[in-house]
């Protein structure tokens, strides 16, 4: 190649930037990558045979629901709230209130406090189905308790499938 | 792109942070990924947050936060296209045309890249998408700058072959 034919590519080439093939990621694809990113997490994802609009109009009704099937959590009680941005304080079952900072979303909820983070997301896998992920992560005790919080999120995908399925 | 504090903040395990990470990067990583390894764009995209997730409390300077970005998903796509270069180039063009804010278009940049190598590729994104200077696209790419220009060349020509100025 000659340096004159070089020198003939040297203006770069004119499409718009949002011309350009993407690679969009859905909130479980996400939710995975975060996952990645916190020590010891345990995380279990599934498929429930519900629509996604009422599989997560469940999920993000955190004050009144997330007790239901959660078992890491006996009650919980929102203290703010603007936008996207919640914090709340959850329940133990051993009775301790644990502060929290929330992100909600569609399809997206991520919860972080001293103590520990969870996440959970959701997407359309057809028009009756919707794809859910799941992760628990202790800061404190994070080996530790893996094995315990792998155990109660698949205890808490069943008590959703309970759920749902009372109310089909 | 984002706040020194705020990757820190994600660095030391706040998830609300690295919440935020994932959501600056996004855009900028699906483009990338989606315009150099085309239908392997969201495997090399997903890779990307997984490799950005695991090795950000590493990252020593924030301030190097988007290039280091750009490292990791450049070489995440390019592994992802070489990997999938022998499937049939139209199905490519189908899937990464397929969520399309300009379907007509998108279909037809997807279709020029398709026939360039994923090597062409890359060059081609990093220098006329990314704007980086040949001696910039070199040391990412761990190539000569000659290298960088050739390919530049072939990559371009084939777009001015499809839409001549």
């Amino acid at each position: 190649m000659s340096a004159n034919e070089l020198e003939s590519s040297d203006d770069p080439i004119e499409v718009s930037r949002y011309a350009w093939p993407v690679a969009d990621l859905d909130p479980v694809a996400k939710m995975r990558a975060l996952a990645a990113g916190v020590p010891h997490a345990a995380i279990d994802e599934t498929l429930f045979d519900v629509p996604f609009e009422r599989f997560w109009s469940f999920i993000e009704d955190l004050e009144n629901n997330t007790a239901l099937y959660e078992g890491t959590v006996s009650r919980l009680r929102i203290l703010d709230r603007h936008g996207e941005s919640i914090r709340l304080e959850a329940r133990s079952p051993l009775g301790f209130w644990i502060p929290f900072e929330v992100v909600l979303r569609s399809g997206w909820c991520v919860m972080h406090s001293k103590s520990g983070q969870t996440g959970m997301a959701a997407h359309p896998e057809n028009a009756t189905q919707t794809r859910f992920i799941h992760f628990e992560a202790s800061s404190t005790f994070g080996r530790l308790l893996r094995p315990i919080f792998a155990w109660n999120i698949r205890g808490d995908f069943r008590r959703l499938r309970r759920h749902f399925s009372k109310t089909d | 792109m984002m706040d020194r504090d705020r990757i820190q903040a994600a660095q030391q395990g706040d998830l609300l942070a690295m919440s935020d990470v994932i959501d600056a990067v996004m855009p900028w990583v699906s483009r990338l990924c989606g315009s150099i390894a085309l239908d392997a764009g969201p495997d090399a995209a997903q890779d990307t947050l997984i490799q950005i997730m695991r090795d950000l409390k590493g990252l020593r300077d924030p301030s190097a936060f988007r290039s280091w970005v750009r490292r990791i998903a450049t070489r995440e796509a390019v592994r992802h296209a070489t990997r999938r270069r022998r499937e049939p180039l139209s199905d490519q063009v189908d899937q990464a045309a397929g969520r399309a804010f300009e379907p007509s278009l998108r279909r037809d940049v997807a279709s020029v890249l398709a026939d360039l190598t994923p090597d062409q590729r890359v060059v081609l994104i990093l220098r006329d998408l990314e704007g980086l200077s040949e001696a910039e696209a070199a040391t990412l790419l761990d190539v000569a700058r000659g290298t960088i220009k050739s390919r530049l060349h072939r990559a371009r020509e084939a777009f001015r072959k499809r839409w001549p100025s």
